[in-house]
């Protein structure tokens, strides 16, 4: 394991930024906006309000988020002087880049204004290994679950194994970035998102009807909790999964979330309790002045709250009432 | 009104048979409107219930998407859902209600199989909300097809009832109307004729005798 | 002619200056790094961050102290040096010991500790006393061997 002091001088610039982190206070008041558009007022107060020159109108916002996002990774890629924490963040966006192309090939549509200008593989680039169906271009990761989706639909023609078989391909690389990045912290993060994912995998398997090998193919390599765990479960009631996760660390998740998916067939308070605890997870970062544990929990919270104004911004777009968005609204790294 | 006709006996037999024709279509007509009119408003009745239902259904399908929405980025949604994988097959054949010929939709039966593979996203990274839409707005196809099929039965029957009752109204108001007066006419030229005959007969038979004493 | 004692008693002045002064250095590092990655998106922390970098760069200067009066007890920095013998050398190396490793250490641990009171600065610059303070509570231990140090040096009879 590399020396705890390599990424110091990231570590106390990311406390620094900590402090401009959206309080509860901001969202509170953003909740609490009659309008959309006042909502968004309040986000302009904000350290968000300097990527406000590109917006024309609320239905925008998601631009702002976005750029917020590009400021983000540059901020660390700057600051550790070590591109693998961001890569972490933008193998997620060229994976969902590789998803829409691989599919508007098959379909034969155009596929602008669903791809996203956040990752590391510039859009022309990929588009034109998938025209071309030559992938050497991209990334070793990229090439080899794009060569795996191809292949599987030409076989298959189901697109939810482009995004199954990518899912799992993106996870494999992720890992992989953790292992290479060297700190446990980074790994063991990784390990509980998958482990959190897994859950709410099975969870909407169940709930769908699909057989054990359908759950199997989906479920994401390298979590912490065993596969096998899963699929036994397949043929059981929830309840007894419930308790079969009672010995670990993801009891509280299980006990509320899980319930409520049996008591009201809702995974919304189950994603929450996820959310939630991963960014229990990323709060270590706050105490610790070392390591690479703060510069995973600022990249956290920052995406946690990218999700809280999304939640909100949909929220009051569609004139949702308070209470619904707040049934859905995620904790603070703050 | 001038009215323009022959005033021969040929004409006047002839009238009367059309206006007996007419008299008797008219009744038919009528018939037939009550019991379009019947039939429509039992249509309406369902259409109305089943738009109720299906309105209900796809506004909580609509805010099941709104919440999915929120809590996944507007691109990840779309590319979960750019690729359609549910597939229903229908066949439309076609019903007489009354001599208006109405479409019946049939809903092949999806087997289980396809049932559960409605989806045609991953779940690593979408919400379990959009699962909930989808499968509401799946599990609504066969009503909406069902509405479908009753709203464009009660569109075709509308405009049934509106062409007989313009038909009624123009034999009640109009055709059998002018054909009663028409035969009025004809029987009143035809009687004035009969008169002037027989003056003239008389005024003849006068001028004879008159000559005959002579 | 120059005797191992000289020699041992030589290095002992080296080792209390070397050691402390390798320690100081990364000490101050550590806490410089930290202090310029606050500075960096807030500047007007400078001066606060600089207090807490400084805190690690005693240990130095007391080896630097322990080795002058080393240097001026074995009549090095007179001029002429004084005759040893290799026990005497010896007991003067031993007395460099103390400040020397304590000094190592401690000045990388309140570099860490220092870089640790950055975050605070970074977060609630009003707490900045209570960052020091921690801190300083490293320093102790080098004050301590400090004083041990130049106790034994002076108690050494020529």
């Amino acid at each position: 394991m590399p020396s705890d002091t390599k990424y110091l001088y990231a570590v106390s610039r990311i406390k620094a930024l900590e402090t401009k982190l959206l309080s509860r206070n901001v969202i509170e008041r953003m909740l609490d906006a009659s309008s959309a558009d006042e909502a968004l007022k309040v986000l302009g107060e904000t350290d968000y309000g300097t990527s406000f020159g590109e917006l024309e109108s609320v239905y925008d916002f998601e631009k702002v988020l976005n750029s917020e996002l590009k400021k983000v990774y540059k901020v660390i890629d700057d600051s550790t002087r070590d591109s693998r924490f961001t890569q972490m963040a933008k193998l997620r966006h060229d994976f969902h880049n590789l998803k829409v192309m691989l599919k508007s090939e098959y379909l034969g549509e155009n596929y602008e204004g669903i791809t996203v200008e956040l990752g590391a593989v510039p859009l022309e680039t990929m588009a034109r290994a998938v025209r071309e169906k030559d992938y050497t271009e991209l990334p070793s990761a990229l090439k080899k679950a794009a060569e795996e989706a191809v292949m599987d639909f030409e076989f298959n023609r189901d697109p939810q194994r482009i995004d199954i078989i990518l899912d799992r391909q993106l996870f494999a690389a992720l890992y992989k970035t953790a292992e290479d990045i060297g700190f446990e912290a980074v790994k063991k993060f990784l390990a509980t998102e998958i482990d959190l994912i897994n859950i709410n995998i099975f969870v909407r398997t169940k709930r769908i009807g699909q057989d054990a090998r359908f759950l199997e193919n989906a479920l994401i390599d390298n979590g912490n909790l065993d596969k096998s765990l899963f699929i036994e479960s397949l043929n059981e009631p929830l309840g007894t999964f419930i308790d079969k996760l009672s010995m670990s660390v993801y009891e509280e998740v299980a006990r509320e979330g899980i319930q409520a998916v049996v008591d009201t067939g809702s995974t919304t308070l189950l994603e929450k309790l996820s959310d939630d605890f991963l960014l229990d997870q990323a709060k270590k970062g706050k105490f610790t002045a070392f390591g690479v544990e703060p510069i995973i929990g600022y990249l956290r919270a920052k995406e946690n709250e990218v999700k809280i104004i999304r939640i909100i911004m949909v929220g009051k777009i569609n004139n949702i009432p308070s209470d619904k968005i707040r049934e859905r609204l995620r904790d603070v790294y703050v | 009104m001038e009215i323009r006709v022959n005033p021969t006996r040929m004409e006047l037999t002839r009238l009367k048979k059309r206006l007996k024709v007419a008299q008797r279509g008219h009744k038919l007509l009528k018939d037939k409107q009550d019991e379009l009119i019947k039939k429509f408003i039992d249509l309406v009745k369902k259409n109305k219930e089943l738009r109720e239902e299906v309105e209900k259904e796809l506004t909580s399908a609509f805010n099941n998407f709104v919440m999915a929405r929120a809590v996944m980025s507007g691109e990840i949604l779309e590319e979960s859902l750019m690729y359609p994988v549910g597939k229903v097959d229908i066949d439309i054949a076609r019903k007489n209600i009354m001599s208006v010929i109405t479409p019946v939709i049939k809903v092949k039966q999806q087997d289980e199989e396809q049932k559960k593979n409605i989806y045609s996203y991953g779940f690593a990274n979408t919400s379990g909300e959009l699962d909930n839409a989808i499968n509401i707005l799946s599990g609504i196809l066969p009503k909406l097809l069902e509405l479908a099929e009753v709203e464009k039965t009660c569109q075709l029957m509308a405009a049934e009832i509106e062409k007989t009752r313009r038909r009624v109204n123009a034999l009640e108001h109009i055709m059998i109307p002018q054909m009663i007066e028409k035969i009025k006419y004809i029987t009143m030229k035809l009687d004035e004729n009969e008169r002037g005959n027989l003056t003239r007969l008389m005024k003849i038979k006068e001028m004879v005798m008159v000559e005959g004493s002579v | 002619m120059i005797t191992i004692g000289q020699f041992f008693a030589v290095l002992g002045a080296a080792i209390a200056v070397l050691l402390p002064g390798i320690g100081s250095a990364k000490g101050v590092g550590i806490a410089g790094e930290s202090a310029a990655g606050v500075v960096t998106e807030d500047p007007g922390k400078f001066g606060q961050t600089l207090l807490l970098q400084a805190l690690p760069g005693t240990q130095g200067i007391y080896g630097l102290l322990t080795g002058f009066v080393i240097m001026q007890r074995i009549g090095l920095i007179g001029g002429k040096l004084i005759e040893l013998t290799t026990y005497q050398g010896l007991l003067v190396l031993s007395a460099a010991l103390p400040i020397a490793f304590v000094g190592l250490f401690s000045a990388i641990s309140q570099g860490r500790t220092a870089a640790a009171g950055v975050g605070i600065v970074a977060k609630r610059p009003e707490e900045l006393a209570k960052g020091i303070t921690y801190a300083a509570m490293v320093e102790t231990y080098a004050v301590l061997a400090l004083l041990a140090s130049i106790l034994m040096i002076f108690g050494i009879q020529f």
